[in-house]
């Protein structure tokens, strides 16, 4: 037979100790049966993959049988390694559930790079604004665009029932949004249609069921299309279910308890999007070829056109900024997210060292049981691989330990989380959560498993059978590294918890700065032109009617609304000092309940003095006084004021 | 109360190892002889990985014992490695039958097994 290095070869598939009987074998078998040299390699290597395979898989199960065996016998070592590594795996799954869809998951939605968000922001600030965009500016690039295929925009939510007028109804809460939504999302229903264009035109309303509504409320009944929603005597027809795991691009106005999409128009406009006014920040997806700089020159030459033409009163101070839907969304917090995720890598990090710890210390007590196992002959990849088993149980029994902890606290972890990650939040069941937890459990049992193995199966089997069996006392080579690496990280982990605490506080809310327990807001209009010098006294003459309604306790108002503002703040300042100021009246401070750090709020003579005074905020007085924030005298005409996003521009308190 | 059974219970293919090792005895029980004989009986086509296997987990089960033997009287004859049953397994597959036969008691199996 020739093919003689290709045999060769295949005798190497077979287990060693059945080699010359299979090989013999199959030759006698290939002999009497007249096949070629090919046929005789292809049945050794098929007998020997089988052989492996076979053998492996006994092996493994033996050497799990023998590991939970042992780990029974080792009650309080199991109990805690096991608490050690879920301490360190919950930690991360809780993470990763969070913060996966901002820093590793693409967003839900087709090509999500070609999605750009548009946004207005101050020229002197900088800041950025998801709310007060020019609609003028959406409109215009919806009808004739180079660089943009679809613009849309989400508004806020509205309730709508499943019968008219049924005030007891359960109200489904449906986020009102513009026509070309799923268009521009490039997102199909999973039941039912999108909008069709003849339906755009012809202005028909319609709505799309979020898909854990229609499984959990509607039963994932199909019938659900076609079906009518009400608010009050109106109605809107839903046309589908919209894909699970879809993220509503309610940007500006996210709602936790959201049940779905509707397009529907109020006085003859889409709602929230009215042509001469300012909708929520648009998003927008580019045509095939085109870049975010393109799409953001365009924009700007048609902002000035419309500012010229006098049809949008663009400040000066205002410009508009196109970015990837993912950099404008998540660009902020990504670099704090980041420091987020590298401390729960520190934490299950110090989690694998310490169960390497534990694992190292039960080695030495096994140091006998593993000489005495290599005196019967079992090799020290076996040892090794027995101790990776055993490592790998006690993960296991952790990562199971930590999944059921944080199912049963989901509720708890979304309450306590910022916004910002319990709107993109995934469920632990989610599959990418358990993916993570089945890749981190086994890279952390095989590193801390692997080292007490090598160890055990380095011990020398000669001084043990001279000793009687007894151990030698031994240094562990190594322990002391270990101890200062845990140290050290442990360190860095109680520092950065302890200086991240302020933070994480601030973050679990959305601090407003104000109290806004009982305080309402109003617009008031004109029905006829006012003239200039008559505004302030009619304002100052409603705010004191106002005063005196019963149940006010306090009312002001100011030039800007708060969080998020209707118009750009007027800015000073210039080099690196820029700031912005807000107007207000008399008694503002006292109406929003923003506390003054130092000094005092405005008072009625300086208001019917027409005297120059300003209340700063903590940020502005640092940075113009930098070190005397409490030696200064507050006493003429400054006050500092708590550092807080603030404003109304009427407001009152009951 | 359930029965205890005498012995663990036995996989198809040991089943039918031991009962090939049994029935060609001493001289014959080595692999391919085994493997041939399951194919002529029962027409079932056991790949030859697998009655490896089956032999090596049996011998560890301590149900056969294996022994290397002579050189074969020809040209570079090799020893071959020849399996014998244990009592334990002669007591497996009595186990096994009896079962089965007790299962078959009062069934069509029973009549047939009387025919033959």
């Amino acid at each position: 037979m020739t093919g003689g290095w290709l045999i060769a070869g295949a005798r190497l598939v077979v287990p060693a100790r059945w080699r010359d009987v299979v090989v013999d074998d199959v030759i006698e078998e290939a002999q009497r049966g007249g096949h070629s040299a090919a046929w005789l390699t292809l049945q050794l290597v098929r007998v020997g993959a089988t052989m492996r395979w076979s053998l492996t898989a006994d092996a493994v199960v033996a050497d799990l049988l023998h590991a939970v065996r042992s780990l029974m016998a080792a009650r309080w070592f199991t109990i805690g390694a096991v608490i050690t590594f879920a301490l360190g795996i919950g930690v991360n799954l809780a993470v990763f559930s969070a913060v996966d869809r901002i820093v590793f998951r693409p967003l839900p939605y087709a090509d999500p790079d070609s999605l750009v968000l548009l946004r207005s922001c101050d020229r002197t600030t900088g800041e950025c604004t998801n709310g007060s965009f020019p609609s003028a500016v959406s409109f215009q690039l919806l009808e004739h665009s180079t660089t943009i295929a679809d613009v849309a925009v989400a508004g806020f939510s509205r309730p709508y029932g499943m019968k008219p007028d049924a005030a007891s109804d359960e109200r489904l809460s449906l986020i009102a949004v513009s026509p070309h939504t799923l268009r521009a999302l490039g997102v199909r229903p999973i039941v039912g249609r999108d909008i069709s264009d003849d339906e755009i035109a012809s202005r028909t309303p319609a709505a799309w069921i979020a898909h854990e509504t229609w499984r959990v409320r509607f039963g994932s009944d199909r019938s659900i299309v076609g079906r009518p929603l009400w608010t009050g005597k109106k109605s809107v027809t839903v046309l589908g279910v919209l894909p699970p795991g879809f993220i509503p691009p309610a940007w500006s106005a996210p709602n936790p308890e959201w049940s779905g999409l509707v397009v529907d128009h109020d006085g003859g406009q889409w709602a929230g999007v009215s042509p001469s006014g300012r909708s929520m920040a648009p998003f927008a997806r580019l045509k095939p070829g085109s870049t975010t700089a393109q799409a953001q020159a365009e924009v700007e030459a048609l902002a000035e056109s419309i500012r010229l033409a006098g049809s949008e009163p663009a400040a000066p101070a205002e410009f508009l900024t196109v970015e990837p839907i993912g950099t404008a969304l998540f660009s902020i917090v990504r670099r704090y997210v980041w420091l987020v995720v590298l401390a729960a890598w520190l934490v299950l990090l110090m989690s694998c060292a310490n169960l390497a710890s534990l694992f190292l210390a039960r080695g030495r007590s096994r140091e006998q049981i593993g000489a005495i196992s290599k005196a019967l002959g079992a090799s020290a990849s076996r040892l090794v691989a027995l101790s990776i088993i055993e490592s790998l149980v006690v993960c296991a029994l952790g990562a199971a330990l930590a999944l059921a902890v944080l199912v049963g606290t989901q509720a708890m972890l979304d309450h306590f989380l910022p916004p910002m990650f319990s709107r993109y939040a995934a469920g632990v069941g989610d599959w990418r959560v358990l993916t993570f937890a089945l890749l981190a459990t086994c890279s952390t049992a095989i590193a801390a498993g692997a080292i007490p193995g090598i160890r055990l199966a380095r011990v020398d089997v000669l001084p043990f059978l001279q000793r009687g069996g007894r151990a030698r006392r031994r240094h562990m080579s190594g322990a002391r590294t270990l101890l200062v690496f845990e140290a050290a990280v442990g360190a860095v982990l109680v520092l950065g918890a302890v200086l991240s605490l302020r933070s994480f506080g601030m973050l679990t809310h959305d601090d407003l700065g104000m109290r806004v327990e009982g305080l309402y807001s109003a617009s008031v209009g004109a029905t006829v032109p006012v003239p200039m010098d008559q505004q302030v006294p009619r304002m100052l003459h409603l705010l004191d009617e106002m005063a005196h309604v019963p149940g006010v306790a306090s009312v002001a108002t100011a030039d800007w609304i708060p969080v998020g503002g209707e118009r750009p703040l007027r800015g000073f300042g210039g080099g690196n000092m820029r700031g912005a100021f807000v107007q207000v009246s008399q008694g503002y401070f006292d109406a929003l309940a923003v506390p003054i750090v130092a000094g005092r709020a405005f008072g009625a003579e300086e208001v019917a003095g027409l005297a120059h005074v300003a209340v700063f905020n903590e940020a502005a007085a640092r940075m113009l006084w930098p070190g005397r924030l409490r030696q200064r005298s507050w006493g003429d005409g400054g006050s500092l004021q708590a550092d807080r996003r603030f404003s109304s521009w009427a407001s009152w308190r009951t | 109360m359930v029965a205890r059974p005498e012995l663990p219970l036995l996989g198809e293919v040991e089943q039918l190892v031991l009962l090939a090792v049994l029935r060609l005895g001493d001289d014959e029980a080595y692999a391919v002889p085994i493997r041939d004989l399951i194919l002529r009986e029962t027409a079932v086509d056991i790949s030859r990985g697998t009655i490896y296997v089956t032999l090596e987990r049996l011998e560890r089960k301590g149900y056969v014992t294996s022994w290397f033997s002579e050189p074969q009287a020809v040209r570079g004859g090799k020893a071959r490695r020849h399996f014998r049953l244990k009592p334990p397994g002669v007591a497996a597959v009595r186990a096994a039958k009896r079962a089965v036969d007790r299962l078959a008691a009062g069934t069509i199996l029973a009549t047939e097994g009387r025919k033959v």
